[in-house]
C-alpha cells in the first residue's frame, strides 16, 4: 500500500517537474503545477493514514484514531492551489489577449 | 501608561496584528459604500497597524507574548508568538507597507478599492508569517501574501505586468509546494505541526526526514526570496510591476520571509553549532547539522554549498545588475545580491554576524523601498524606467537626486550611511568564522555595486533631457520583434486613465519620509541603537540553541 502510494507520488512529481522544465505552452505549465500539487496532496493524506484507524470524533473512537491535521492541511492546500490556478488561468487569458499567443517564446519579451 | 505591559491589549497583540489588517479587507468595501474613500480609510487602517506594531517596544513589555485565538493552546489550536525577532521586524513591515501605500501608483488611484484591499491582504500575510508558531499557518500566510502580491504585480493589466505576474506566480507557486513538501516531512516525522513540539520530536527523528525537511523548506524559502540557483524569475517578476508594488515585494515581503526563515532555523531545527563556523542557506539546511550531529564531513559539505549559494547570489546579483538598462530590473538583481549578504551573515554564525544580518535586512528593506520610489518618480516624470531616460532628472528635482545619493550610499555601504556598519560587521565576522569567500564577496560587492548606482546619479545630474522628452505610457520600443503594437497597448488602458502626474505630491511626501528614515538609520546614534537591538535578538536566538 505504502509503496504503491509513494511510487505514484514520486512518479507524478517527476512528470510535473519534467513538464515544468520542458513545456513551452502556458496552459501546460499550469497543468504541470496542478499535477505537482496533487502529488503533494496525496503525500499529505498518506502521512495521516492509520491502518484501521477511525475518525477523531469525541466518544466515538475505540480503536486507534486518525489525526485530522493532515486532512485540514490537504483541504487548505486544495483551496490555495485552486485560487493560484484560477489566477494563472486569468493571466493566460489576458496574455493571449494582449500578446496573441500562449507559447512562451512568442510571449516573453524579457530575458537576462 | 502604567499597566499597559500586561493589559488585555498587550496579551492579544499578536492576534490583533493579524486580525486588524485582515478586518480592513472587507471593511474597506463597506466603508466605501457609506461614502468613506478607500484611500483615506486604508491609510487610517495602516496607521493603526503601524501604531500596533510599535506597541511591543513600550517600556515594561515582557517578551515573548503568546496568544492562542480561541484558547485551544498551541497543540490543538493556533499559537501566535511575538518574540524579539518579531518585535524587531514588525515595524519594518508596517512602515514599508504604509509608505508604499501612501505612494501608491496611478493605477491605485484608478481602482483604489482593489489596490488597498490587496495591500491589506499582503500585510496580513506578512505579519502572520512573522508571528505564527505553527507550520500549517505559516504555509497559509505565505500563500495569502503571495496571491495578493501576484495580483498586485499584474495590477497595471498590460502585457508587461501580466508577463511579470505569470512568471512570478509560477515560481512562487512551486516554492509554495516545496514548503508544503517540507511540512509533510515534518508531520510524518513528528505527528505535529506546532513548531516547539515538532522541534522537540525532530531531535529523535530519522536524520533523512530532518535533512529532507530542512532542504525542502530552505529551498522553498530561497525560491520565494530569489536566491541564486532559483533567481531567474525575480527581475522579470519585478520589472512589470508598478513601482510601489516592487517596493512592497523588496521591503515587507522579503523581511517577512527572512523572519520566517529565522523562526524555522532556530525554532524548528534548533539552530546550528555556532562557534565552529558552520553556515547556512536561509532556513534549515544547517539546522539539520544539529541533528545529523557528529557527521563533520556532511557539515563541511553543506557549509560549502551554502556559501556557494550566498557568494554566487552576491556575484551574480551585482554583475547582472550592472548589465541592466532598466532601473527596476537593476534594483531586483541588486536585491538578490543583498539577500546573499544576509545569508552569509546567518551562515557565518555567532551573535555579531547574526545581528549584522538582521540589521542589514532592515536597512536593505528601507533603502530598497526608497530606491523604488525614486524609480517611480522617474517613471512618472519620464514615462519609463530606462536608465538612459534619467538624464537631467535630478537636476530638475535636486531633492530626488539627494534621496537617490543617500539610498545608494547606504546600499553600497559608504561610511556615514546605514549600510556600512552592517557590511563591516558581516565582513569581519565571516572572516572570523573562516568564511573567506563570503568576506571577499561582500567586500567586492560594494565595488561592483558602486558603478551602477553612480551611473544613474551621474546621468541624473547631467544637463539636458533625453531626446524622447515626451513621456510615453509604455516604452514598446524595447524589442521591435515583439508582436505587441503600441496601439493595442493603448487600447488596453481603461478609458480616462489618470495622467502621470497625479501622484506627484504624495510621491514627494513618501520620499521625504524615507529620507528621514535614511538619516535616522544612517546617523551613528540611531544605527547603534538598531544594532544593539538586533544584537540582543541575535543573542536570544543563539542562546536558545545552546
Amino acid at each position: 500500500m505504502g509503496a504503491i502510494i509513494m511510487t505514484t507520488v514520486l512518479g507524478l512529481t517527476g512528470i510535473a517537474i519534467y513538464g515544468l522544465l520542458t513545456r513551452r505552452h502556458l496552459i501546460r505549465l499550469v497543468i504541470c503545477f496542478n499535477v505537482l500539487e496533487i502529488a503533494v496532496l496525496l503525500a499529505i493524506v498518506y502521512a495521516g493514514f492509520v491502518e484501521g484507524g477511525q475518525a477523531p470524533i469525541v466518544g466515538g473512537a475505540e480503536a486507534a484514531y486518525v489525526s485530522a491535521l493532515p486532512h485540514a492541511v490537504a483541504l487548505t492546500a486544495i483551496v490555495i492551489a485552486a485560487s493560484s490556478t484560477a489566477l494563472m488561468l486569468a493571466y493566460v487569458v489576458r496574455i493571449y489577449r494582449t500578446r496573441g499567443s500562449v507559447r512562451i517564446e512568442r510571449v516573453r519579451r524579457w530575458r537576462g | 501608561m502604567a499597566g499597559l505591559g500586561d493589559s488585555l491589549l498587550m496579551q492579544q497583540l499578536p492576534s490583533l496584528l493579524v486580525a486588524v489588517p485582515l478586518s480592513f479587507v472587507p471593511l474597506l468595501y463597506f466603508l466605501e459604500k457609506v461614502g468613506v474613500p478607500a484611500r483615506g480609510a486604508a491609510l487610517a487602517g495602516m496607521g493603526l497597524c503601524l501604531l500596533l506594531s510599535f506597541l511591543p517596544w513600550v517600556e515594561g513589555t515582557e517578551l515573548p507574548i503568546s496568544a492562542s485565538p480561541g484558547g485551544w493552546g498551541g497543540l490543538l489550536g493556533i499559537e501566535l508568538l511575538l518574540d524579539g525577532r518579531a518585535r524587531l521586524f514588525l515595524p519594518v513591515i508596517s512602515a514599508g507597507v504604509f509608505v508604499s501605500a501612501l505612494f501608491g501608483t496611478r493605477w491605485s488611484q484608478r481602482w483604489p478599492l482593489s489596490f488597498y484591499t490587496l495591500v491589506f491582504l499582503l500585510f496580513t500575510g506578512a505579519n502572520g508569517l512573522l508571528l505564527t508558531n505553527d507550520l500549517f499557518n505559516a504555509f497559509v500566510f505565505v500563500e495569502i501574501a503571495g496571491i495578493a502580491t501576484h495580483a498586485l504585480v499584474a495590477f497595471r493589466g498590460d502585457g508587461d505586468g501580466l508577463e511579470s505576474a505569470f512568471k512570478y506566480l509560477m515560481a512562487a507557486a512551486v516554492g509554495g509546494i516545496l514548503i508544503l513538501w517540507g511540512i509533510v516531512l515534518v508531520f510524518t516525522a513528528t505527528g505535529t505541526l506546532w513548531i516547539p513540539l515538532a522541534a522537540e520530536r525532530l531531535a529523535d527523528a530519522p536524520p533523512v526526514f530532518v535533512a529532507g525537511a530542512a532542504v525542502l523548506l530552505a529551498s522553498g524559502i530561497a525560491l520565494k526570496g530569489g536566491l541564486v540557483p532559483m533567481h531567474a524569475w525575480k527581475a522579470d517578476g519585478l520589472a512589470g510591476a508598478p513601482s510601489a508594488v516592487a517596493a512592497l515585494l523588496s521591503g515587507p515581503i522579503l523581511t517577512a520571509l527572512f523572519g520566517f526563515g529565522l523562526r524555522i532555523l532556530y525554532g524548528l531545527f534548533g539552530g546550528f553549532p555556532v562557534m565552529e563556523g558552520a553556515s547556512a542557506v536561509t532556513g534549515g539546511v544547517e539546522g539539520s547539522f544539529g541533528v545529523l550531529g557528529s557527521a563533520g564531513e556532511v557539515r563541511e559539505l553543506l557549509r560549502g554549498m551554502v556559501f556557494v549559494v550566498a557568494v554566487s547570489s552576491i556575484v551574480a546579483g551585482h554583475v547582472m545588475a550592472l548589465a541592466q538598462s532598466r532601473m527596476k530590473r537593476m534594483l531586483a538583481y541588486s536585491s538578490i545580491a543583498h539577500m546573499g549578504y544576509i545569508v552569509v551573515g546567518v551562515g557565518a554564525g555567532g551573535e555579531a554576524a547574526l545581528a549584522a544580518a538582521l540589521t542589514h535586512a532592515i536597512t536593505h528593506a528601507f533603502m530598497k523601498v526608497g530606491w523604488f520610489f525614486v524609480c517611480g518618480e522617474l517613471r512618472r516624470t519620464r514615462g519609463t524606467d530606462r536608465i538612459a531616460a534619467a538624464r537631467g532628472a535630478f537636476r530638475e528635482a535636486p531633492w530626488l537626486g539627494g534621496a537617490a545619493i543617500l539610498f545608494s550610499m547606504s546600499l553600497v555601504g559608504i561610511p556615514p550611511a546605514a549600510g556600512f556598519g552592517s557590511k563591516w560587521v558581516l565582513v569581519l565576522e565571516s572572516a572570523n568564522a573562516g568564511a573567506w569567500g563570503g568576506a571577499v564577496a561582500i567586500a567586492a560587492g560594494g565595488a561592483l555595486a558602486l558603478p551602477y548606482y553612480l551611473r544613474i546619479v551621474v546621468r541624473g545630474f547631467e544637463p539636458g533631457r533625453p531626446r524622447a522628452a515626451t513621456p510615453v505610457p509604455w516604452d514598446s520600443s524595447e524589442s521591435p520583434s515583439c508582436p505587441e503594437p503600441a496601439a493595442e497597448l493603448a487600447a488596453e488602458l481603461p478609458e480616462g486613465a489618470p495622467p502621470h502626474d497625479t501622484t506627484g505630491a504624495l510621491g514627494v511626501r513618501a520620499v521625504a519620509i524615507l529620507v528621514c528614515a535614511a538619516l535616522i538609520l544612517g546617523g551613528f546614534a540611531g544605527y547603534g541603537l538598531l544594532f544593539s537591538e538586533a544584537f540582543s535578538v541575535a543573542t536570544e536566538l543563539v542562546g536558545s540553541v545552546l
